[in-house]
C-alpha cells in the first residue's frame, strides 16, 4: 500500500540561474530527506528530496541544475532542460516548476522565466534572498508582475527560519493547476533571444523594477581582485587550504588507523590461525579501514570548498588564476582540485565537481594522480636514502633536490598530458570563457552541514564498496595458494601474486626490476606506500618498525642497481599504483571508460619513463 | 556564442562598465552588465562592440 503511495507522489522541480540560492532553498525545503544520485548516463548528478505539506501530503522535490537557458550549453543545462522537457528516462515529468531568482538580479533570470512560461507547465516564481535585496535597496511591483506573467510571484529568505512558508502554500497551490498547453519546446535563435530580453525589460521598468546596489561587494572586490594584494591574499588561502588537507588531517587520519590495527589485534588474539581470519583482518577490515582513512581528508577539503563557493570568494580564485591554467589548458577551477592532489588525488579528484565545463573536468580528473601524493613520500624516500649519497651540492643537499625532481617531473607532466589532451583527444572548438561573479554572502552554516554529509555518504557508498572490492582481490591474490609445508621462500611466492609477478617479470626486464620488485608491485596495487611493505615481504625481512626500514634499505643497497632504483624511482612517478583513485575516478566520471583509460595512459608513461631511465643510467655509469 | 552572451545580457542598448583586470597580463577582465558582473576573456570579449557614454 505504501509502495503505491510513494511512487504516485508527484513531483516539483526548482528551476533557475546560478547562485541564485537554490540549493538553500531546497535545503529548506527537504532537510536531511534528500538523497543525491547519477542521472543515468550522465555525470550530473540528481539531487531529490521529499517535502511534507501542511496537510500532510508529500511532494517530490528535484534541486535542477542552475541554468541560464532551456539551450543546454553543458551537460548541467542540458539535464535541467531534459527532465522540464520529460525527455529524460525514468524520470517523471514535473507537475509544476518553482522558478528561483535572485531578487537583486532580476534582468537576467526574467528571461529564462519567459522561456519557462511558454513550456505551459504550472508555475510560481519564487524571488529569493529578499533580504539581501531589501538591504541592497531593491524593489518591484509583485502584484504587478505577477499579473504580467500570469503566474503567482512571492517572496523568499531560504536561509531565515519560515523564510519559506509561503512558498510550501504556493507549491500545494501549485499541484492543484493543470498544464495549460502541450509541452513544446524549440531552439530559439539569436532573434527570438533578443525578442525575449526586450520583453523581459518591458516587464521590469512596467513594475518598477529597481535592481539592488551592492556596494559591499565592490569594495571587497577591489581588494581580493587587486593585481598585488589579490594574488597575495589568494596564496595565503590556498596554502591554508593545502596545509588543512595535509597536515589538519593528520590527527584524525592516525586515528582511523589505530583503532584498525586495534581492531585487528583483537581478531588476531581472538580468532584461530586461518584463511578466515586471514580474510576478516587482511581483506575486511584492512579494507574498510582503506576506504574510512581518507574521510578525514576529504572532509576537510569539502569544508573549504563549500566555506569558498557559498561566499562567492571561488570565483574571484577562478578569475586570479585563469591565464595560468589557461596556458596549459586547464580552467581556472582546477587549480584547488590539483593543489589538493598534492596531499591525496581522492579529494582531489572528488574536488573537480567545480569545475562546470565537462571536458576541462575530465582533464583535471585524468591528470590529478600524476601530481605527487603524499603517499609516494615512503617509497621515494627509501628509494632515495638507499641510493642517492648524502651529499651537498652548491649548498644544498643532493637528496633533497632529487626528491623535488621527482615533484616537478610530476608537476610539468600533468601540465603537458592535460595541454596533449586538449590539444589531441578533444580537439574542440575552444570554449568561451564567461563565468558569472556573484555578490559576496555569508555562507550558511546548515548548508554547508548537509552537502559535506552528502559527500560523505556519496564517497562512503560508491566509491567505498569498490574500494573494499578491489582490496578483497588483492588480498586474495596474495594468500592463495598457501605455500606448500616445509616451503623455504616467504608465502607471497606461492600465491597467485608471486606466479602473476614471476610471470610478468620478462617484460619488466627491460626496465631493470627483478622478480622481487615485479611480485611487490602486485600488492602495491592497492596503494602506493604498500608497496615497502610489500617488498619487506618479498624480501622475507622479519624486522619490524624502523628497524624493518634501515633492514630493507641496506637489503636493496646492496642487490640492485642504481639503475634500478633510478628506474623504479621514475616508475613511481607514473604508475597508477592506487586502486582507491580508479574507484573514485569512475564514481566520480560514472563510467569504466576513463579510470580505463586512466590506467593504461599512467602504465605507458611509466613503462616508458622507467626504460628510459634504465638504460640512460647504464649508459652514464659506463661512460 | 552569440546566443549565450545576449543570454548573460549583452543586448543592443545595455550598459557595460569594465571593473577589473586580471593580474597576469590583464587578462580576462570583469564586466558589469546589467545587474551582475561577468569575467570574461579579452579574446572572446572582443566579438562585442562598446560604444563610449
Amino acid at each position: 500500500m505504501d509502495m503505491v503511495l510513494i511512487n504516485t507522489i508527484p513531483e516539483i522541480a526548482l528551476v533557475g540561474c546560478p547562485n541564485c540560492g537554490k540549493t538553500a532553498l531546497f535545503n529548506m525545503l527537504t532537510g536531511s530527506s534528500q538523497k543525491v544520485a547519477n542521472y543515468p548516463g550522465a555525470t550530473v548528478e540528481s539531487k531529490k528530496g521529499v517535502l511534507k505539506t501542511s496537510v500532510g501530503g508529500l511532494v517530490r522535490i528535484v534541486d535542477l541544475p542552475g541554468t541560464y537557458s532551456l539551450r543546454g550549453r553543458s551537460p548541467d543545462e542540458e539535464i535541467t532542460r531534459d527532465v522540464i522537457l520529460g525527455r529524460v528516462q525514468g524520470e517523471p515529468l514535473p507537475s509544476g516548476l518553482v522558478c528561483v531568482a535572485d531578487a537583486t538580479n532580476l534582468r537576467l533570470v526574467l528571461r529564462l522565466i519567459l522561456e519557462l512560461k511558454s513550456l505551459g507547465l504550472p508555475m510560481v516564481v519564487a524571488l529569493n534572498m529578499a533580504d539581501i535585496a531589501k538591504r541592497q535597496g531593491s524593489c518591484v511591483d509583485e502584484a504587478r508582475l505577477a499579473s504580467e506573467l500570469g503566474v503567482p510571484v512571492l517572496s523568499t529568505v531560504a536561509v531565515r527560519k519560515g523564510g519559506a512558508e509561503v512558498l510550501v502554500r504556493a507549491i500545494e497551490g501549485l499541484l492543484k493547476t493543470l498544464p495549460t498547453k502541450k509541452l513544446e519546446w524549440r531552439e530559439p535563435s539569436s532573434d527570438d533571444i533578443r525578442a525575449a530580453q526586450t520583453e523581459a525589460e518591458r516587464i521590469l521598468q512596467v513594475c518598477m523594477y529597481r535592481p539592488g546596489n551592492d556596494r559591499v561587494t565592490r569594495a571587497i572586490d577591489r581588494v581580493l581582485l587587486h593585481p598585488v594584494f589579490g594574488i597575495l591574499i589568494l596564496m595565503t588561502v590556498l596554502f591554508v587550504v593545502f596545509q588543512a588537507v595535509f597536515a589538519w588531517a593528520t590527527p584524525a587520519t592516525d586515528g582511523i588507523k589505530w583503532l584498525v590495527d586495534l581492531l585487528n589485534d583483537q581478531v588476531n588474539a581472538q580468532m584461530p590461525d586461518g584463511m578466515l581470519r586471514s580474510l576478516l583482518t587482511n581483506g575486511i577490515i584492512a579494507g574498510v579501514g582503506n576506504v574510512v582513512v581518507f574521510l578525514p581528508q576529504i572532509l576537510i577539503l569539502f569544508l573549504f570548498i563549500i566555506i569558498l563557493e557559498d561566499s562567492g570568494y571561488m570565483a574571484r580564485a577562478a578569475f586570479l588564476m585563469d591565464l595560468f591554467m589557461a596556458k596549459a589548458g586547464l580552467h581556472g577551477r582546477a587549480f584547488i582540485p590539483l593543489l589538493s592532489s598534492f596531499a591525496c588525488s581522492i579529494p582531489g579528484i572528488m574536488a573537480t565537481r567545480v569545475i562546470e565545463n565537462r571536458t576541462d573536468r575530465l582533464t583535471t580528473i585524468m591528470v590529478a594522480p600524476l601530481m605527487t601524493c603524499s603517499a609516494r613520500i615512503p617509497v621515494y624516500t627509501l628509494l632515495i636514502a638507499a641510493f642517492v649519497p648524502n651529499r651537498s651540492i652548491g649548498g644544498l643537499s643532493l637528496q633533497g633536490l632529487v626528491m623535488f625532481g621527482t615533484y616537478a617531473i610530476g608537476i610539468f607532466s600533468a601540465l603537458a598530458v592535460a595541454w596533449i589532451m586538449k590539444r589531441l583527444v578533444w580537439r574542440q572548438r575552444a570554449e568561451p570563457f564567461m563565468m558569472e561573479m556573484p555578490g559576496y554572502k555569508c555562507p550558511n552554516i546548515r548548508n554547508i552541514v548537509i552537502g559535506l554529509w552528502q559527500r560523505a555518504l556519496i564517497f562512503l557508498r560508491r566509491a567505498g564498496t569498490i574500494i573494499m572490492a578491489m582490496m578483497i582481490i588483492i588480498w586474495f591474490l596474495c594468500s592463495f595458494p598457501s605455500p606448500p609445508d616445509g616451503a623455504d621462500q616467504p608465502a607471497i611466492n606461492y600465491s597467485l601474486a608471486g606466479i602473476i609477478g614471476h610471470a610478468v617479470e620478462p617484460a619488466l626486464k627491460p626496465v631493470g626490476f627483478n622478480w622481487q620488485i615485479a611480485v611487490a608491485l602486485i600488492p602495491g596495487m592497492a596503494a602506493r606506500e604498500v608497496a615497502v611493505g610489500a617488498l619487506g615481504t618479498v624480501y622475507a625481512l622479519t624486522e619490524t618498525g624502523d628497524a624493518a626500514e634501515h633492514a630493507l634499505q641496506s637489503t636493496i643497497a646492496s642487490s640492485w642497481s642504481l639503475s634500478t632504483a633510478l628506474a623504479l624511482l621514475a616508475w613511481y612517478i607514473f604508475a597508477p599504483q592506487c586502486a582507491s583513485t580508479l574507484a573514485v575516478v569512475k564514481r566520480e566520471t560514472n563510467s569504466w571508460k576513463w579510470p580505463i583509460a586512466m590506467f593504461a595512459y599512467m602504465m605507458v608513461l611509466a613503462y616508458a619513463s622507467a626504460f628510459l631511465t634504465f638504460h640512460v643510467t647504464n649508459w652514464l655509469v659506463r661512460t | 556564442m552569440e546566443r549565450r552572451l545576449i543570454e548573460m545580457g549583452f543586448v543592443e542598448g545595455a550598459c557595460v562598465e569594465l571593473l577589473h583586470d586580471g593580474p597576469i597580463g590583464r587578462d580576462p577582465i570583469a564586466i558589469r552588465v546589467g545587474d551582475m558582473t561577468i569575467a570574461l576573456r579579452r579574446c572572446d570579449a572582443n566579438a562585442i562592440l562598446v560604444k563610449e557614454d
